[in-house]
């Protein structure tokens, strides 16, 4: 098997656009959160998002229109990935583009509804840009890369590190020599009114692991990184963020939306397994952290059960991107990579009192410098789809 | 990676039996003339019949199930019985949006009520898309790894590739691998918007893969090759001419036995003709017996090429080919060595 290099980040998202303003978003402790404006949110008590302004589709596709927002999202963090990657284009090279993400063009098909259920006919073009699938063909069509292998994982809120855990797999086992995967969801009212509709959306700022936090906010974007063979990377003298060192996935197989802290464990626990790490020798979580009620408190259980009763540093990094869905666990893993490339931990924003329920040193609203290792990337989702992916410091 | 055996849920009929006869019947399968809210102008649909998700699966858990992901449930659950299934045993199925009638109900919910947020939570798994993978691992107790691909008319390419890998990697000891696809006016209003005329169906087509290197050569079929093109110059017949001559690979042509295609034009069986120089005659085509059923077409050419191979003399040990073709322009095709073993169903 190959050792697999993180090469080049390309990213979307509510604090920067860029590897770079990403970076620079992270460690100053930015906030995406502003009030919603991709739909209509009249009648809602509230409506604070983490939402993508000033996006030009034009600065990176030459069709954008044939793309629902998500797929402008993942063609844009896409080209800036190989660009970052330092690649020339990926010419013959045999590529994996896979894309995470739990609506996909879901925001076209509530044009749709919507306009059906005024009355009105079906906007021209919107039906085309429904099928999810465009998110990952979109990238290879863009980047002109008709001989990859084109995948959209649709694993909900988890997609983004299923999307990395195939790319490495890839990878390592020599089908491709180089690998896009990420992941990728715009703004869309479906998933704000459903986590409203909970009582799980904070009416202001996300605060992961405080004792007041009250929910989420939705948030969007995308994450893309490239993958490569390590022997690849230091031939062509690549900055390597990053070593993907393994990962895990499982399923709960219970509740449809409660999250269950065995089974959480038990997926770390195969990522560690995978990696070859033992849980002492992780310097930083990278949480799931959505900033409910339910999840932090299951998922710092979790990671108790796993690291024992002093665990490493836990930080959301949804405290300053909103959870951003397919995206959240890529724009993660981005962040993962920079902060093991940078040596310093992105901190949990907007913390006043840590919930001793949740117990985790979660680095409250200051980034500090931290000479980083291994660093874990979790990510969980509705049906119980579990997925865990390590990183390492480059060799 | 072997085929164990294979599950159909289809407008033939629950079980693999009924869809197996209706394939070699050739006679499609019944339609029926329906409507909605979402699609109004009545149009006659192929889909499965006496499936009533309370009647099959119980009231436990499924007040808010939308359809497909039940007919999944089911599918998975027909095979479950019969194969070994163990803590590392996972499931990875298709789809195109997930359940389109689920995300559209729960949005003019959100937009016709008194409140925007009336709507109902218990609602909200079943618009996920991951629905139908998640909620058969939920049912069934497989908790390995779960994944569902968005890869709409190629799901039958991108599960076996996907899985395929998930195994060589030992991330899973068998998979449950298939895709679904449930009818409703809100997926014809979808498909009519993009000029798709075909008529449509519905269904879930599962099958369970282990590894080949288990010393168990007793299956249906061996996977021999997945392959997908993107025909990014509009050229979709030429790009599917270059992935057949990947996958086909040292396959002469007389070792060729049947062949699915995903489309009701000949384009895929001419493709199939000038790679191998010479034309299949067996060629199952899905939409002609039970309609576009989108993500599942595939799948359903799989198993209707296994239908007809249990039943006949000169198939063991020869080759299929599935083909796919979707409106995004991936191509795609599928090759399996037939084992003769009528399979677990």
């Amino acid at each position: 098997m190959r050792r697999v290099a993180v090469t080049g980040l390309g990213v979307v998202s509510s604090i920067g656009v860029g590897a770079r303003e990403f970076a620079a978003g992270l460690r100053a402790g930015r906030s995406g959160a502003r009030p919603i404006g991709a739909f209509d949110t009249t009648g809602f008590a509230h409506a604070t998002g983490c939402e993508v302004v000033g996006f030009e589709p034009e600065r990176w596709l030459t069709r954008p229109e044939t793309l629902p927002r998500a797929g402008q999202f993942a063609v844009a963090a896409a080209t800036m990935a190989v660009r970052d990657a330092g690649l020339d284009g990926l010419g013959d090279a045999r590529t994996m583009v896979s894309v995470g993400t739990t609506d996909g063009g879901g925001d076209r098909g509530e044009r749709i509804a919507e306009a059906v259920v005024r009355g009105a006919g079906v906007p021209a073009g919107e039906a085309a840009r429904v099928p999810a699938a465009l998110l990952s063909v979109g990238v290879a069509r863009e980047l002109g890369l008709a001989g990859a292998e084109v995948s959209t994982v649709a694993t909900a809120c988890a997609a983004g590190n299923y999307a990395i855990g195939d790319g490495f797999d890839a990878v390592a086992a020599g089908d491709v020599d180089v690998a896009l995967c990420g992941g990728a969801d715009a703004m869309c009212r479906m998933t704000f009114t459903g986590f409203y509709r909970l009582g799980a959306v904070d009416p202001e700022r996300c605060r992961p692991f405080d004792t007041h936090r009250q929910g989420i906010l939705t948030g969007e974007g995308a994450g893309v990184l490239v993958l490569e063979p390590l022997d690849t990377a230091l031939a062509r003298g690549a900055r390597i963020y990053a070593e993907v060192l393994g990962y895990g996935l499982n399923c709960d197989a219970g509740h449809p939306v409660a999250p269950d802290r065995s089974s959480v464990a038990r997926c770390m626990r195969l990522a560690l397994d995978d990696a070859g790490v033992e849980p002492g020798e992780v310097d930083l979580v990278s949480a799931h952290g959505t900033g409910t009620k339910a999840n932090d408190v299951t998922e710092c259980g979790a990671i108790r059960d796993v690291f024992g009763a002093t665990p490493p540093r836990t930080v959301s990094v949804k405290s300053m991107l909103g959870h951003t869905m397919g995206a959240a666990s890529a724009l993660s893993a981005a962040a993962c990579s920079i902060a093991l490339a940078e040596g310093f931990v992105p901190p949990t924003i907007n913390h006043v009192e840590t919930d001793p329920e949740c117990g985790v040193d979660c680095v409250p609203n200051e980034a500090v410098a931290a000479d980083l290792r291994v660093v874990q990337n979790n990510a969980l989702a509705f049906g119980g789809n579990n997925s865990v992916v390590l990183f390492g410091r480059a060799p | 990676m072997i085929i164990t055996g294979w599950a159909t849920t289809s407008p033939y009929g629950r079980g693999a039996g009924a869809f197996a006869d209706g394939v070699r019947s050739g006679v499609p399968a019944p339609a029926v003339r329906g409507a909605d809210d979402w699609f109004p102008e009545p149009e006659p649909a192929h889909l499965v019949p006496d499936f009533d998700i309370e009647d099959v699966l119980g009231r436990k858990g499924t007040g808010s199930m939308d359809r497909g992901t039940a007919l999944a449930v089911h599918t998975v659950g027909l095979l479950r019985a019969e194969v070994g299934a163990d803590g590392r045993t996972g499931v990875v199925l298709g789809t195109t949006s997930g359940s389109t009638l689920t995300q559209f109900g729960f949005t003019a919910d959100s937009l016709t009520r008194r409140r925007p947020y009336f709507v109902n939570p218990a609602q909200m798994p079943f618009a996920l898309m991951n629905s139908a993978a998640a909620r058969s691992a939920g049912w069934h107790g497989l908790t390995g790894p779960n994944t569902t691909l968005a890869a709409g008319r190629l799901s039958g390419v991108a599960v076996l590739r996907y899985a395929g890998r998930l195994l060589r990697a030992r991330r899973a000891s068998g998979v449950f691998a298939g895709a679904v696809e449930e009818h409703s006016g809100a997926r014809a209003l979808l498909e009519r918007e993009v000029g798709n005329t075909a008529r449509l169906g519905e269904g879930a087509a599962v099958l369970f893969l282990r590894p080949a290197s288990n010393g168990n050569r007793s299956a249906v079929a061996e996977v021999v090759a997945t392959g997908t093109r993107l025909a990014a110059d509009g050229e979709v017949r030429r790009a599917l001419v270059e992935c057949l001559r990947q996958t086909l690979v040292g396959v002469a042509p007389d070792e060729v036995w049947g062949l699915a295609v995903s489309g009701m034009d000949t384009m895929e069986s001419d493709a199939v003709r000038e790679v191998l120089g010479t034309r299949i005659d067996r060629v199952v085509a899905p939409g002609r017996l039970v309609g576009d059923t989108g993500a599942v077409g595939g799948v359903f050419g799989l198993t209707g090429l296994f239908a007809l191979a249990e039943r006949s003399d000169d198939a063991h040990g020869r080759v299929a080919v599935a083909t796919a073709v979707d409106r995004d322009g991936m191509v795609g095709s599928v090759v399996v060595r037939l084992l003769g073993v009528r399979g677990v169903r």
